[in-house]
């Protein structure tokens, strides 16, 4: 493919392949048509969705039979005697390993074994706090799972496993706060601040990895993902700091504070830094959500007595905010795009 | 490398789950069968689904009592009784027990005192054979404890007779 002679230096990283590209190409007459043809099968291959469906039903397939498991055991058989239950989890077990280690962990297969073998060790845990009835401590359980399945998702090099493993992680934070780390009242909300900064950091390392080049997580939706998660733990504080000022302690306004600064970092490093059009959007989202409940809080401390008027005015209100932020939206997607172009 | 660290990690999991199962294991195998007494509990309550909420009529005792610190965790010091029921003695304050005295760890929770395990899972459906159940079964070593079943007011054990 012929360039241009280079007036600044692009880095070609940041120019997005895709059939546009292919077309302004063979428009300008820097492709041929048999390379239009070659790019565009390269870049969307024919058969493109006959993998795709056959990746969708391994993956369906998995998780079912992995449900099947876990429901057959959460039954808690008395007649199966512990021998019989813990020696069927870890044949399971060491066999998906086997097959882990047999695919590689290169393959589709190889990961989904090894993804396997993490639910497993999950169902193992389970099994034990039946038998041994260690049901109080149930963050425990999350706890040794996270701990012991953190190796394998490390080497696993797959987005799926790094889901599971924080979803188990983020159970563990929330069992231990309840049960384990038993905090006086006033420091209740310190939660959220815990696990904004657990996902937070998980988001920070998702966007080193993957700028030195770890492609396993540059799954659009794996940043998105996290990101969602954390606006809805960062809403939860500051609405209730916005609605309910009396009620919300100290520990209410140490989360929303951080809560606030993780939205503001987030919203400059996604727009200036590494433009994500989606993130932006769940960040405008959650900026109009806390307005529109500002503004409510206010209507209500002045005209507390006639609700009509609060309602009539808050739809008023609703409107404007949601138009500001798609106005913005939508000058940010045009600034973006003259700027590839 | 990968491949020798997913054989390594492997090990590793397959080893800390089955040393699980033979601390457990040496816990019933060497411990000392010693019963508590349940508090009655709201049957409402009492039954979800698989498993059974616990409360023990010890840690009611405790909760009246009023604590010498408000301390957040503790130990109780039990004592066993002739039919080997346990009966509370007082809070532990790191004095050296007597031979049948022991510990039963303890944390507080809206000035509530509670002692693990607070629940008891069996079998789906199996709730009416525990309905009734006056007494915990517990295996006690130096260091731990473990909940090995429920007994009724006969200190028999409940064996489900499916």
């Amino acid at each position: 493919m012929d360039t241009e002679k280079p007036t600044a230096s692009i880095n070609l990283k940041q120019i997005p392949a895709n059939r546009r590209l292919v077309e302004e190409l063979y428009a300008q007459g820097y492709l041929s048509a048999e390379g239009k043809v070659y790019a565009l099968n390269r870049l969307y291959p024919h058969n493109q969705w006959g993998i795709w469906v056959s990746r969708l039903l391994l993956l369906l397939g998995t998780a079912l039979v992995l449900s099947g498991v876990v429901y057959f055991f959460a039954f808690n058989w008395a007649k199966l005697t512990p021998l019989i239950k813990f020696s069927t989890v870890q044949i399971g077990l060491v066999s998906c390993l086997i097959a882990a280690y047999g695919y590689s962990l290169k393959k589709l297969a190889g990961q989904l074994f090894l993804l396997a073998a993490t639910v497993l060790v999950g169902v193992f845990l389970a099994i034990f706090g039946q038998i041994y009835q260690t049901g109080a401590d149930a963050y425990q359980l999350f706890m040794v799972w996270a701990l012991l399945t953190f190796g394998w998702t490390v080497i696993a090099s797959f987005s799926a496993q790094w889901l599971l493993w924080l979803i188990v992680s983020n159970i563990f934070i929330w069992l231990w706060w309840e049960q384990a780390a038993l905090p006086s009242s006033s420091m209740e909300d310190l939660l959220y601040s815990l696990l904004l900064g657990f996902n937070g950091l998980a988001l920070v390392l998702r966007e080193f990895t993957v700028q030195h080049n770890y492609n396993w997580l540059s799954a659009a939706w794996f940043r998105v993902m996290l990101v969602f998660v954390l606006a809805v733990f960062l809403i939860i504080p500051i609405e209730h700091c916005i609605i309910d000022p009396d009620s919300a302690r100290v520990s209410t306004y140490l989360s929303a504070l951080l809560g606030s600064i993780i939205l503001i970092s987030g919203f400059w490093f996604y727009r200036f830094k590494l433009f994500d059009m989606w993130v932006l959007a769940t960040i405008v989202l959650t900026c109009c959500i806390i307005a529109i409940t500002a503004i409510f809080k206010l209507f209500f401390e002045i005209f507390g007595d006639s609700e009509s008027i609060t309602f009539l005015l808050l739809g008023f209100a609703t409107l404007g905010v949601f138009t500001v932020g798609l106005i913005y939206l939508r000058a940010v997607a045009h600034k973006m795009e003259a700027a590839h172009d | 490398m990968q491949r020798k660290l997913l054989i390594i990690f492997s090990f590793l999991v397959m080893i800390v789950l089955n040393y699980g199962i033979y601390q457990k294991e040496q816990i019933l195998a060497h411990g000392e069968t010693l019963l508590i007494e349940l508090a009655p509990v709201d049957p409402r309550s009492l039954l979800q689904g698989d498993y059974m909420a616990l409360d023990y009529a010890i840690a009611r005792k405790a909760s009246s009592l009023p604590l010498t610190s408000s301390q957040q965790r503790g130990y109780i010091v039990i004592k066993s009784d002739n039919n080997k029921v346990a009966q509370f003695v007082r809070f532990y304050n790191g004095e050296p027990l007597t031979d049948n005295e022991k510990l039963l760890r303890f944390h507080r929770r809206y000035n509530q005192i509670n002692i693990v395990p607070d629940s008891f899972l069996f079998q789906e459906g199996h709730a009416k054979y525990y309905e009734n159940a006056k007494y915990g079964v517990f295996k006690f070593t130096d260091k731990s404890r473990l909940l090995v079943g429920l007994a009724d007011d006969d200190r028999k054990i409940i064996t489900p007779s499916e």
